[in-house]
């Protein structure tokens, strides 16, 4: 089954500068990997070495972060929507090597 | 007023502009900034710009979210994960893409934090408000290296005149 996969501006250059790809898979899991096979390498934008999603990746599905559902095991149904949002945070405490 | 880089007054340009390398901002989204992080202070404000990326990023909206940091208020921020995808379906509807956020430091200088770089993306325009009690605001604007894990600044651009990175 295909699904939409919305890739975050970040993340566009490693799918032909897109804004939007499809993707197979009946589970997150899947449809992620279906994206690298697909886009060879943009898997390790979204996982990290110790192969769990990077810690300033979210995924939704549809208006929902995977956290709450079922995580990457969360399934998926015709027209649902997977979308890569990056997680954006900081401040101050001392300053950066700039 | 708030004043990009401590550099003085510039005439409004609304909309749109265009010139290269420089992030594009109106008057008002200045304003719309240092009243976000007055009102915020002594706690940090972050909020999306929505526009045009490209070269020259240009800025056609600003929008104001809450920082979900769960503590430590005063020195973290975290922009609400569903209002940049809400804000992202919205600005491709305009034919917009979200092109930055931008985010306080109260009472500490408007350059990237060791915690900023840490958390930093490429390919967006982080802008950094600092205020402090009394006096102007300043506001600059920073892209990330991903190659040499470093911020670059960028000139704000308001009208005619190219304000420079304070180097």
């Amino acid at each position: 089954m295909a699904v939409k996969v919305r890739i975050p501006t970040p993340l566009q250059p490693a799918v032909g500068q897109k804004s939007e790809v499809e993707a197979e898979g009946g589970t997150v899991r899947d449809v992620l990997a279906d994206l690298d096979t697909r886009y060879p390498g943009i898997k390790s934008r979204i996982y990290g070495d110790d192969g769990k999603l990077r810690r300033f990746v979210n995924v939704y599905v549809n208006d929902e972060d995977i956290r709450f559902l079922q995580g990457e095991d969360t399934v998926l149904k015709e027209g649902d929507e997977v979308s890569i949002v990056p997680a954006i945070a900081g401040g101050t405490r001392g300053p950066a090597p700039i | 007023m708030t004043d990009p880089a401590g550099r003085g007054e510039h005439p409004e340009q609304p909309g749109c502009g265009s010139s290269g390398d420089a992030v594009v901002l109106s008057a008002e989204h200045l304003v719309q900034l240092e009243r976000h992080a007055r009102q915020t202070y002594p706690e940090e404000c972050c909020g999306v710009m929505v526009g045009q990326p490209g070269e020259t990023v240009s800025v056609c909206s600003v929008h104001p979210t809450e920082n979900l940091s769960s503590t430590r208020l005063h020195d973290r921020y975290e922009v609400d994960p569903r209002e940049i995808l809400k804000l992202d379906r919205a600005a491709e509807q305009r034919g917009l893409e979200i092109v930055g956020f931008y985010h306080s430091h109260p009472d500490h200088p408007p350059a990237p934090s060791a915690t900023d770089v840490e958390s930093a993306w490429p390919g967006y325009v982080y802008l950094i408000v600092a205020v402090a009690e009394v006096g102007e605001a300043r506001v600059t604007a920073w892209t990330f290296d991903e190659k040499h894990g470093r911020f670059r600044e960028h000139p704000i651009r308001v009208g005619e005149q190219s304000l420079r990175p304070a180097g």
